[in-house]
């Protein structure tokens, strides 16, 4: 019996090496070898130019509290990242609360928010780009129906946020609705009709039944849409990006910084520093957010 | 037993496959990189061309936009995987031909850019590295001034020769609604984008400065920022007149560049040849006239070279150095000029045909002789430089403040200098 047993569990085991281990070595190939390296390299000068790369100590971690451009970009990041994550989840939930009343139709309304999730970032950006052109677009022609003075959104450096963050929270709402419309139809009802019977209203069980339930899904949501939103580069590089007929006020976020120091500067040690500070930062919101929300769940 | 002969058999085919894959003969082929997307018409031509002499090897071209160019080279050069011809501006030569990544040519291809006549001259000083040459002209030429002869005509004004004429021209030209708003600029100023910001910037102050904004050294393969000045601050001054104030003709709400011309927005604007073609393509119907640079205290007009190279770890050089010299076929140069607007790098060539049919691009072809034609300087750090330096000139459009304050933009200026050298400083390509 007990070998009958341990056969059993080395089979377990190797059926588990089987299936698992490819994507495990492919998972540290693709993403931890990555992340090493980085890491390595921003105690370099590695240049894309150079061949053999010195160590530099904190040489390029030091120089990053003097970039202003650096200190640009990661304000900028910070401030789409939180107003877009909060607008974002609100409008989400929103959504979706209305959504589970509409009934049957609620997938057709489904359907057009997700529209956008799937559409590619580039072409959206391009989209919108001409939406918000100051002398042809749609969103200033709208104004002047409404006796507002036309803007320049993608050319102002005070407009230009606001442009992006529009951009952002209409391109991924749908996403965060559907995720919210699965934790909310995997709330029970007996619960509602218990309140309903205490006499609780409507706002009553949003506020003590569907929003505790949700937690889980909400921790999760939240830490999606932080990581997503620390990452903008697409929207800002295709919306603000020099484009000589059409100017745009540069809309300096982290990746684009990044990227920039890498390929356009070949400053690869440097860029690989800014890089880790990314990382830094987007682990410690994380963690912040299992730790606040966390312990609530549990 | 049926089983054993099954799996040998299955064996002996799965080696047998690999076997015939190894051995099979896959024909040659190079791939070209361009780094504009103006370029297709003509390497389509190349590749037709050199079809005949190698009908079995296969050519994959490919274009992109100057920027994201750029950092595809970067990313692919140094680590053996760009194309087999990379077609780059001098600036580029420079830094990939200093790091060791460029092959030297072979002797035929070196004998044509060291032939007198056959090329600007400079083209020898650009593409020879550590002694070697390292490319083979295609295109150049620089910037003239754009003006739309309709609106010239109505306001009763010459075509500016001077950069005080082509202020004053640009006010009387600007137009506005009955709001006050700008609905024409102009002089069309580049705004955004500030690696090219700083170059266009640089059309104008080096006619007042006499010098490009960054210079090289007593030392060679050493340069220093040549902004902290007066002349450098007016040159500022006078574009930030031209966006604030009484004068304000030009504004970030407008069409620019090529697109604004072709829309009617603009009445003038400094740009190289390839705008010919586009505007005949885009906005045949517009009535507009080229002539040279504007000068001031000096005449000093931009020029640039944009070369084929083959990278030193490509695996077809042979090959890709015959494709770089079939592009100097007088028959590729013709479709260069004709569909691109570039200007051949060919100077032993004639190209009266087509300049018959479009006498516009001789401005572009015959600088004035007492202009002095400058190239910028070919250092490691160039897009840092351009671009940090561009940022700072790109946002002190937006001062208001800095509209007749020559103090202000005198300290503007400084600190573009201050920065370029230490980006130079960091780069170890700083001498003064």
């Amino acid at each position: 019996m007990i070998k009958f047993v341990q056969n059993a569990k080395k089979r377990h085991l190797l059926f588990v090496l089987c299936t698992l281990g490819p994507v495990i070595v492919l998972f540290f190939y693709i993403r931890i070898i990555p992340i090493v390296k980085t890491a390595w390299y921003s105690f370099t000068d590695y240049s894309l130019l150079k061949v053999n790369p010195s160590f530099v100590g904190f040489h390029n971690y030091a120089i990053m509290f003097h970039d202003t451009a650096f200190k640009e970009a990661l304000s900028n990041t910070l401030t789409v990242t939180v107003v877009c994550v909060l607008i974002t989840l609100t409008l989400a939930l929103f959504f979706s609360v209305i959504l589970m009343r509409v009934g049957r139709a609620s997938a057709v309304y489904e359907l057009i928010y997700f529209i956008p999730v799937v559409t590619p970032w580039v072409p959206a950006s391009v989209i919108w780009r001409w939406l918000f052109d100051p002398s042809y677009g749609l969103v200033n022609q709208l104004f002047s129906l409404l006796h507002l003075p036309p803007q320049s959104w993608l050319q102002s450096p005070d407009h230009v946020i606001i442009a992006i963050i529009i951009i952002s929270i209409w391109k991924t709402v749908g996403y965060y609705m559907v995720i919210f419309n699965v934790g909310l139809r995997n709330i029970p009802d007996i619960f509602y009709e218990a309140a309903t019977i205490d006499g609780a209203n409507r706002r009553k069980q949003f506020r003590y039944i569907t929003l505790p339930l949700l937690k889980p899904i909400f921790l999760f949501a939240a830490i999606m849409a932080v990581i997503q939103f620390f990452n903008v580069f697409t929207v800002a590089y295709v919306a603000s990006a020099d484009n000589q007929g059409s100017p745009s006020y540069e809309f300096k976020v982290l990746v684009w910084e990044i990227y920039r120091n890498g390929f356009n500067y070949y400053k690869m040690g440097y860029a690989s520093a800014q890089a880790m500070v990314l990382l830094a930062f987007v682990l410690i919101i994380v963690l912040l957010q299992f730790k606040v929300a966390g312990n609530e769940i549990d | 037993m049926r089983r054993k002969v099954l799996l040998a058999l299955l064996i002996g085919a799965f080696a047998g496959s690999f076997a015939f894959a190894a051995g099979k003969q896959e024909p040659a082929k190079i791939t070209v990189w361009g780094c504009f997307s103006e370029l297709q018409a003509p390497l389509d031509k190349a590749v037709e061309v050199f079809k005949v002499k190698y009908p079995t090897v296969q050519v994959e071209t490919m274009v992109f936009d100057l920027r994201d160019f750029e950092a595809k080279v970067a990313a692919t050069a140094p680590r053996g995987q760009a194309a087999d011809v990379i077609i780059m501006d001098h600036s580029l030569v420079g830094r990939y031909g200093k790091a060791g990544i460029l092959s030297a040519a072979p002797s035929d291809v070196a004998d044509m850019v060291n032939t007198k006549g056959r090329y600007l001259p400079i083209a020898k000083e650009k593409l020879t590295i550590n002694g070697k040459v390292v490319g083979l002209p295609v295109f150049g030429g620089g910037p003239a001034l754009f003006y739309n002869k309709d609106y010239l005509a109505k306001a009763g004004i010459e075509p500016p020769t001077t950069v005080d004429e082509l202020y004053k021209a640009a006010v009387k030209l600007r137009q506005m609604d009955s709001a006050g708003t700008l609905t024409r600029a102009g002089y069309s100023i580049r705004l955004t984008g500030p690696t090219g910001g700083s170059q266009k910037f640089a059309f104008i102050s080096n006619q007042m400065v006499g010098g490009d904004i960054i210079v090289e050294g007593k030392t060679p393969n050493t340069y220093h920022g040549n902004l902290d000045n007066e002349a450098t601050a007016k040159a500022l001054m006078w574009h930030v007149n031209l966006l604030h104030g009484p004068d304000k003709s030009d504004d970030w709400a407008l069409k620019h560049d090529t697109e604004g011309f072709a829309a009617g927005a603009e009445a003038m604007f400094l740009r190289e040849s390839w705008v010919i073609p586009y505007m005949k393509q885009n906005a045949p119907n517009i009535n507009y006239g080229v002539v040279p640079v504007p000068r001031d205290k000096y005449f000093r007009i931009y020029d640039w070279l944009v070369s084929a190279c083959v990278p030193e770890t490509g695996k077809n050089k042979k090959l890709a150095w015959e494709f770089a010299k079939v592009m100097q076929e007088k028959e590729v140069m013709e479709v260069l000029f004709n569909d691109s607007g570039w200007i051949p790098a060919r100077r032993d060539l004639d190209f009266s045909d087509i300049l018959a049919k479009e006498p516009r691009f001789k401005v572009f072809i015959t600088n004035p002789p007492e202009a002095e034609v400058y190239f910028e300087v070919n250092a490691s750090a160039y897009t840092e430089l351009w671009t940090k330096v561009g940022e700072i000139i790109q946002e002190a459009y937006r001062d208001k403040g800095l509209v007749n304050n020559l103090a202000g933009c005198r300290a503007v200026v400084k600190k573009a200098n201050d920065i370029a050298n230490q980006i130079l400083k960091e780069s170890g390509e700083y001498g003064e």
